[in-house]
């Protein structure tokens, strides 16, 4: 039971803390509201824009973005890194690409890829995609680099497709190492998809953030940060949730 | 004669076969002893061929149809780099139906690798390993020296695995599993999750998933190798029980002389570098075997003959 407190506990002390300086050098030490709006003042802009049904279309832009690119980074990166492990001579082929476009500096693309992709919905999931896709890639190969050998001679034995190994051993096998993968994507995609709708389109948090900085709007500005900051948080408890979940077999004290 | 030992006979005395028949109607596994594992196979069809027919109809077809697993010339090279490494030279054996063999060398002389071939993991360099099995989907079941279950499914499930990736309905599989979870004394410990057992507890379970969709045979990697003396006694008589009450094939690798003589009633005695089979020897130590068996001078007589086959040069 005190287990399951203590990440709330801790969280909301960390929370908490960072309330209190918010507020203590807004309100009373009365700095000007276009430099720092007050958590009121914040809470207040947000409220009165949900109350006319005008934030919840950005909210449910963004986080259908991060979603779709999430899911569509992790199936190829996890499709991919199947494939490099399973045939070694291709995994000996793109090591070396694969290292270019990992280092390459997605966000300094992002522009590149409007100008490609258009503004529209095909390039902001193709710049969540890239940032989501290496992570996950990385950690899903290291997932499937690291199961028993035994486990293959298994497979064999039982005379399972390659389809049945990887749904029914591999996959499972791997969970960890895709884990680790998915929690760095999914705050890459929370930044990819934030970054997409500062440079174009309409909607989303990060258009919030860029019209209300255009309308010295700062109260608002503070607000899609505060939204976005939890929505990352979220993420990473549903994720965290989920591998729990999974990977209950592994936890380590369950007598 | 207590066990008839095959030394490589560079051509076969008459006199040897009649006594080999003579031993067939009392000893429980006469077969192998006739077919002559070192021989060539020419020799061997040759020997057995001519003489069959001087043998009583009956006698004659349970030898044609006892043999289970026929290894003809196998070899196996690994390539390590630019060097060829041979791991098996040419080996010759053949297995009859209902027998339990140990397979005993130093390490390094082949014996997991010629597991591994019989089980179909490794493909053969040359030769052939031709197993009797008509009909039947998954002929071997394959003990690895650590359990190897899936980490993630809970003992019961471990075991329906094989039977799940079959195909077959749930309630069936259940029904098989819990039988197989009584043979190997697992019982009250269907849910437990694979690292919640003890490493003996683990290796009944991989027993067991071993035999889940009943294969007429069983190979055995050093499967007791990992657990403690006392666990691996009892292990020892378990499986015994098991061979007795399925009457499974069983080939198991062992590093351990003791062990390969008491569950044995063949040994296979390899040596090493390259891989070879030195002889076989038929164990004629009663059944059911148990304590009274480890205070059998000849068990003893057995050991002492194993460990010397396994230090002394070829």
């Amino acid at each position: 039971m005190l287990a399951r407190i203590k990440p709330v506990f801790e969280y909301g002390i960390a929370l908490g803390v960072l309330y209190f300086v918010w507020w203590y050098a807004s309100v009373p030490m009365a700095m000007p509201k276009y430099l720092l709006p007050s958590p009121g003042d914040t809470l207040n802009a947000l409220w009165t824009m949900a109350l006319e049904n005008k934030l919840q279309p950005h909210l449910y832009y963004t986080s259908q973005n991060i979603i779709l690119g999430l899911l569509i980074g992790s199936v190829v990166g996890i499709a991919l890194a199947y494939l490099l492990y399973r045939l070694p001579r291709l995994s000996a082929i793109l090591d070396g690409p694969l290292v270019v476009f990992q280092t390459a500096p997605k966000i300094a693309l992002a522009p590149l890829f409007v100008v490609w992709f258009g503004l529209g919905l095909g390039s902001k999931l193709i710049l969540i995609f890239s940032l989501v896709f290496f992570p996950v890639l990385l950690g899903a190969l290291a997932g499937f680099r690291g199961i028993d050998s035994r486990m293959n001679d298994l497979s064999k034995l039982l005379e399972l497709n390659i389809f049945e190994q990887f749904f029914k051993i591999d996959f499972m096998a791997a969970l960890p190492g895709i884990f680790v993968g998915l929690k760095i994507g999914a705050v890459q995609a929370l930044v990819g998809a934030i970054l997409a709708e500062w440079i174009s389109g309409q909607q989303g948090l990060g258009f919030l953030m860029t019209l209300a900085t255009a309308t010295y709007k700062t109260p608002l500005l503070f607000g899609a940060v505060l939204l976005t900051s939890l929505f990352g948080i979220a993420l990473h408890v549903g994720i965290t949730a989920i591998e729990h979940f999974a990977l209950s077999w592994k936890a380590q004290d369950d007598q | 004669m207590i066990f008839q030992s095959r030394r490589q006979p560079e051509r076969l005395p008459q006199s040897y076969i009649p006594t080999q028949f003579r031993s067939l109607r009392q000893s429980r596994q006469p077969a192998t002893n006739l077919v002559g594992s070192q021989l060539p196979m020419v020799k061997v069809d040759i020997v057995i061929f001519s003489q069959l027919s001087s043998l009583p109809t009956m006698i004659q077809n349970t030898l044609r149809g006892l043999d289970l697993i026929t290894i003809r010339g196998v070899t196996k090279t690994f390539e390590m780099g630019k060097e060829r490494v041979t791991a098996l030279a040419p080996i010759d054996q053949q297995i009859n139906k209902g027998q339990f063999v140990s397979i005993i060398g130093p390490s390094g002389c082949g014996k997991s690798t010629l597991l591994r071939l019989i089980a179909g993991l490794d493909d053969v360099t040359e030769g052939e390993i031709k197993l009797d099995t008509k009909g039947v989907k998954r002929p071997v079941g394959f003990v690895f020296q650590d359990a190897v279950l899936l980490p993630w499914k809970s003992v019961i499930d471990n075991i329906r695995f094989p039977l799940d990736c079959a195909g077959v309905k749930r309630a069936a599989g259940d029904k098989r599993a819990q039988e197989l979870i009584e043979l190997v004394g697992l019982k009250g410990f269907e849910t437990a999750l694979p690292k919640q057992l003890s490493g003996g507890m683990r290796q009944r379970a991989a027993i067991a998933r071993a035999l889940a969709d009943d294969p007429p045979i069983l190979l055995m990697d050093e499967p007791f190798s990992a657990v403690d003396l006392l666990t691996r006694e009892t292990l020892n008589d378990e499986l015994l029980q098991i061979w007795q009450r399925t009457g499974k094939t069983i080939l198991l690798v062992t590093h351990s002389v003791e062990e390969a003589a008491y569950l044995g009633t063949q040994v296979m005695v390899m040596t090493p570098r390259p891989g070879r089979l030195k002889k076989t020897i038929s164990v004629d130590l009663p059944h059911p075997r148990g304590e009274q068996t480890k205070l059998d001078p000849n068990y003893h007589k057995l050991v002492m003959e194993l460990r010397q086959d396994m230090r002394g040069k070829t």
